[in-house]
């Protein structure tokens, strides 16, 4: 049995392989939090978990022990629900209204720096345009509360886990979930996962200096990461893929870990991670050990990851922090996109070319270009030169057509984007 | 009341959760319903083995073509697809089997479980193929569903004596509706012993009939309700849900539940139909307009749903609002195995509107004219003849907002634009478009509407219609008429409506609601008045009708009746790295006649906006042998609120319509339609270039981009 407090009160549910909307829809009849997609992309089922906004269509209810999850139902009669429904209500922001609660939970879940943009980012609305939506937020003046990032129920030590999972090579860890639940689809009860919620290892969950290096716990929320200062002052492109990763409800589900384990070509985490020269630390009952976060990623959806091991974090060398350092993302749209390609460009002193660079979302792997990075070894920083580079980079990648892209857009824009990331990086030295 | 921003009667409750839509009904025991698609283009079926599935867990009945009572089709124009498909399936979308089991996993277990034998028949993937003599037969009576031939005078030699003449060809999205909330509904006996279906729709009595006819019982015996619901946009005009839940409970005399999934609603539901156009406008030397040809071909998939309905809108308006002295506008649509298309806000108006905003600004560059003073000097005035032929019977108001629009910060600096890419990277550039957009079903098409109002005994007002709701808060509308002919407060009209009980109001479609419907609501508000104002007391009842004069009928669902008019101006920025596009900020000068509810009409365009840069930009379908590839919400590319401009504005500088006592025009469409136009006129302005196909994609700019800068 699961047992959390959903709006105040506790809640028993048995332990069979649904998502919280399903249980909130289907047996507990609370319909405020709407089913419009199933993949955390409408934000129609939005809910609070611990006080946070989250896809409840996304959640797989093992990972709910000890959680406190509030809906609309119970939102709506607090003071703050009450401002948000009514300024929709009275100024317009409401015309088919589905996708209405949900917004009123990102809004009252915010982030206090947030704008009615940046909390939305994650809730489609088909009829207003927004527009009436954002003037709407903008005059509420309830202020969110701020949010604890881990479960204060965690209860399960690291060795414990370790031996448990070392034991039952079938466990699947699940922490954000938002990919994994997706990808199950209809066959959820069929996992045996095992929440890592339940761990109580802070170093997990942090970011960390560790002698001069800079530790990124594998359980940090994309959410936290992108609110990070150490993050911000020392690795700034890993908040800028944290911007660019989902929506709020998405971040505040989803880890850096969890990126890397799932190893998409299309995940941002990874050319950021490469181009950083981090390396990952995996950890296992009968030891822990290290390896690039390159050399980890094996293909699509693969990784070096052994049975019964964890991701612990990732390592990033002194040479990497406080560098200048860009990332791009090219996607089909302004939030919620799913990477066309991506670059991360990195300043570091002492390589030949002067940066580390890696793509992703053109090749199955981050692509590195060990020729154009030769090329740019050469010292030459003239418009042509760079020409030549990024022709060299274009000719190793290998970008494919799908529905989302051509390998020759993709190939070109590549192209474009290192000509422009070397102009801003080498810019810092005259 | 009439002209104030009154809160609507359901958005509280919506916000707050608690308003009950039609995903979120239940009944006790109900059944579930799973829908085997045929997944395929074009085939024959060989057999239907449904005996495993039959035998499954939790199964109740797994019906086929054989099961159905009545007639084994539908169609709001003409029956013909088929509610389980018999001997053949036109389009991967087609209904093959339906299970009925006590949950929905076990009618989608069980739907995996029958087996049906194909054997695959060479598909049309592509309009213009569709009427080539080998091609195979997809349509009930061949591959043209329907066609137009329109204009007046002889247009070839018009355009041949121009001074300049501008030729555009260019195709169009399957742009999917995506409403929030997906096809849902439930059914049951109610306890007059008919099947009663409450589900999403657009038209109560549309579906009874279609549904009667297929269960091969009298309407009588059919109940339809559509509560307000999540979002239609046109997309929910033909039957969905309906019929299979109706023969689920005919067949097992339990309550049935069925929720499409959102795979199942982009990947079959009905789309916005993809057009090819053609287009030739000339102009003589001082800027006059000459010619216009049009050849339109329209894919309306493997059905005819409202094909010809679409084709015809299109071909009135695929002109503009804009003086000829000859015209040709020749349209096809065509049945195709892509996938259905039927009704879309616009209705046929974005696909051709491309064409004839384009080539204004062409032609206005080629004589060297700002391209806003050359569309005013070719204005329709009333008493002319439009292009298609028939006469528009009232002024064009466009020049009223032309005054207010070239004050605006947009087309004010429009004449000093250089294009070179700003210090961030990025193009930027000023583009715009009138529009013209017809309201109400057109000549021939439109019955009008009937409403009741009614006082009862506590002296409670009543409104009595079956108009559905869709989310733009046409209720709320009809309230505040009712209001402002009775003296009362909007919110003390109660609501008695949606269903096949109710007084026939017919469709909640075609910019029809407050113009039609709205009408006929003040009518009864004045009879009911009237009966007050003279002392009767008790229970009073009014009902009334209203349906628009058309004084011609070019051909079945033309002309309008009357237009909106509206100027939409973007500014673009085109990043030269990505040759991603980026709207920063919309103007739209809108006459939308008497305003009811100014929230109202400023949402309907900066919804319909939206959905328009949707459709210019990044939606459309991609597909494999007919198979829809980008079925999901993270594939099928919507915009975010981070994709719409926190710079919209909407001006309304009204004009009553003559058309109606009301002086209403219709404007839920109005805003959708030109925003291609203007991003296509920007893009022009930034590259030189017309792009051949909408949306116009970062694939498609990043090499006329290149070349351009290069």
């Amino acid at each position: 049995m699961i047992t959390f407090q959903l709006n105040g009160a506790p809640v028993q549910i048995a332990d069979q392989g649904q998502t919280l909307l399903q249980v909130l829809r289907d047996d507990l009849h609370l319909s405020g939090a709407k089913l419009g997609c199933g993949e955390g992309e409408c934000g129609a089922c939005t809910v609070l978990v611990n006080g946070r906004p989250i896809c409840s269509c996304l959640v797989a209810t093992e990972t709910l022990e000890g959680a406190t999850v509030t809906t609309i139902e119970a939102l709506a009669q607090t003071p703050d629900g009450t401002e948000i429904c009514s300024a929709l209500a009275r100024t317009g922001g409401v015309q088919c209204g589905f996708c209405t609660p949900g917004i009123v939970m990102a809004w009252a879940g915010r982030h206090p720096d947030d704008t009615p943009d940046d909390a939305l980012e994650g809730n489609l609305c088909r009829c207003t345009g927004y527009v009436k939506i954002r003037s709407a937020l903008e005059q509420t003046g309830c202020l969110p509360s701020s949010k604890a990032a881990i479960s204060d129920k965690a209860d399960l030590s690291l060795k414990d886990a370790l031996a448990c999972l070392a034991e039952n090579p079938d466990l699947i860890p699940i922490a954000g979930g938002t990919d994994l639940v997706v990808r199950a689809g209809h066959g959820l009860q069929s996992l045996r996962l095992f929440p890592l919620a339940r761990l109580n290892t802070p170093e997990l969950h942090q970011v960390f200096r560790e002698g001069d290096t800079l530790i990124i716990g594998a359980l940090m929320r994309w959410q936290d990461i992108l609110h990070d200062p150490i993050i911000a002052q020392t690795v700034p492109i890993i908040r800028d893929v944290a911007y660019g990763v989902g929506s709020p409800q998405i971040r505040n589900a989803a880890t850096i870990g969890g990126n890397i384990a799932t190893a998409s070509p299309a995940g941002d985490s990874l050319p950021a991670l490469v181009a950083l020269q981090a390396r990952i630390r995996l950890i296992h009952r009968d030891g822990t050990r290290e390896m690039p976060v390159a050399a980890f990623i094996a293909g699509p959806g693969h990784t070096q990851r052994r049975s019964g091991e964890l991701i612990a974090g990732f390592v990033i060398p002194a040479k990497c922090l406080g560098q200048p350092q860009t990332f791009s993302k090219v996607g089909p749209r302004k939030a919620q996109a799913i990477s066309k390609l991506s670059l991360a460009t990195v300043k570091v002193p002492d390589d030949p070319a002067g940066i580390s660079f890696a793509f992703g979302a053109v090749g199955p792997v981050p692509m590195t270009c060990p020729k154009a990075h030769h090329a740019l070894a050469s010292g030459i920083r003239d418009k042509d030169h760079l020409g030549s580079v990024a022709e060299q980079a274009m000719s190793e990648i290998t970008p494919i057509d799908d529905m989302r892209s051509t390998a020759s857009y993709r190939r070109r824009v590549a192209g474009h984007l290192l000509i422009r990331h070397c102009r801003e990086l080498f810019a810092h030295d005259s | 009341m009439i002209g104030q921003s009154i809160q609507k009667w359901d958005a509280l409750d919506k916000a707050r959760g608690a308003f009950l839509y039609p995903s979120d009904l239940h009944c006790d025991r109900c059944v579930h319903l799973k829908v085997l698609r045929a997944g395929r283009a074009h085939a024959r079926i060989l057999s239907i083995d449904t005996v495993a599935a039959q035998n499954a867990p939790g199964v109740l009945r797994v019906l086929t073509h054989a099961d159905i009572p009545g007639l084994n089709s539908f169609g709001l124009i003409t029956a013909d697809q088929p509610v389980l498909c018999h001997d053949r399936v036109r389009f991967s979308g087609d209904a093959v089997a339906l299970v009925v089991a006590e949950s929905e996993q076990e009618a989608r277990e069980a739907c995996r479980l029958i087996h049906v034998d194909y054997e695959d028949l060479p598909a049309i993937l592509e309009a213009r193929e569709a009427l080539a003599p080998d091609a195979p037969r997809i349509g009930q009576n061949g591959n043209l569903c329907h066609q137009v031939d329109l204009g007046f005078g002889d247009v070839e030699t018009a355009l041949a004596e121009s001074e300049h003449v501008v030729r555009l060809t260019y195709s169009t999205g399957r742009q999917e509706h995506a409403f929030l909330e997906p096809e849902a509904g439930i059914a049951y006996r109610d306890d007059r012993q008919r099947i009663a279906i409450i589900c999403g729709g657009q038209n109560p009595f549309a579906d009874q009939k279609q549904i009667a006819a297929i269960l091969g019982v009298p309407v009588e015996q059919i109940y339809v309700s559509h509560p307000p619901m999540g979002g239609a946009f046109g997309g929910k005009e033909d039957l969905n849900v309906q019929a299979h839940l109706a023969l689920a409970v005919q067949a097992t005399g339990r309550a049935a539940r069925y929720v499409y999934e959102r795979e199942e609603s982009i990947g079959y539901s009905v789309k916005r139909h993809r057009f090819e156009v053609d287009v030739e406008v000339g102009c003589d030397a001082t800027g006059k307009l000459t010619g216009f040809r049009a050849s339109l071909l329209a894919d309306t998939g493997a059905y005819m749903t409202l094909g010809p309905a679409v084709l015809v809108l299109a071909a009135e308006h695929a002109s503009g609002p804009y003086r000829f002295q000859a015209s040709r506008i020749q349209g096809q649509v065509v049945h195709t195995n892509t996938g259905n298309a039927s009704a879309f806000r616009g209705f046929g108006n974005p696909q051709v509107i491309l064409g004839i905003e384009q080539a204004m600004d062409a032609l206005a560059a080629k004589c060297g004219l700002d391209p806003v003073d050359f569309r005013v000097r070719n204005l329709l005035r009333g008493g002319d003849r439009a292009a298609a032929g028939h006469i528009v019977r009232n002024d064009v108001t466009l020049p009223r907002l032309i005054e207010a629009a070239r004050k605006g910060p947009l087309l004010s600096a429009l004449s000093e634009e250089r294009p070179q890419p700003d210090p961030d990277g990025k193009l930027r550039a000023t583009g715009f478009a009138f529009v013209w957009q017809g309201f109400g079903l057109g000549a021939g098409a439109e019955p009008g509407s009937s409403v009741t109002l009614r006082r009862d005994k506590n002296g409670h007002f009543w409104l009595d219609c079956s108009s559905a709701d869709l989310g733009e808060g046409n209720l709320s509308a009809f309230q505040q008429i009712a209001a402002s002919g009775l003296g009362c407060d909007p919110h003390d009209i109660r609501l008695d409506i949606g269903t096949t009980d109710n007084t026939n109001s017919w469709s909640t479609n075609a910019s029809r609601s407050v113009v039609v419907t709205g009408n006929a609501v003040a009518q009864a508000a004045k009879q009911l008045a009237a009966r007050i104002e003279a002392g009767e007391s008790g229970a009073l009842e009014e009902k009334a009708h209203f349906a628009p004069l058309f004084p011609e009928k070019l051909t079945l669902g033309a002309p309008h009746v009357g237009y909106s008019y509206g100027i939409q101006a973007v500014r673009i920025a085109l990043d030269t790295a990505t040759a991603n596009v980026t709207v920063e900020e919309v103007e739209t000068w809108l006459d939308a006649g008497t305003v009811i509810n100014p929230d109202g009409v400023t949402g309907q365009i900066e919804g319909g906006l939206a959905q328009g840069l949707g459709f210019a930009l990044s939606e459309d379908l991609v597909q494999r042998e007919g198979r829809v590839l980008n079925n999901r919400f993270s594939s099928y590319i919507l915009p975010t609120i981070r994709d719409v401009p926190t710079d919209v504005r909407v001006h309304l500088i009204n004009h009553p319509d003559a058309s109606n006592p009301l002086g209403a025009r219709g404007i839920a469409e109005v805003g959708l339609t030109p925003a291609a136009a203007a991003i296509a006129n920007a893009l022009a302005r930034c590259l030189g270039h017309r792009f051949e196909q909408f949306p116009i994609k970062p694939e498609a700019i990043l090499p006329v981009m290149e070349k351009a800068l290069s």
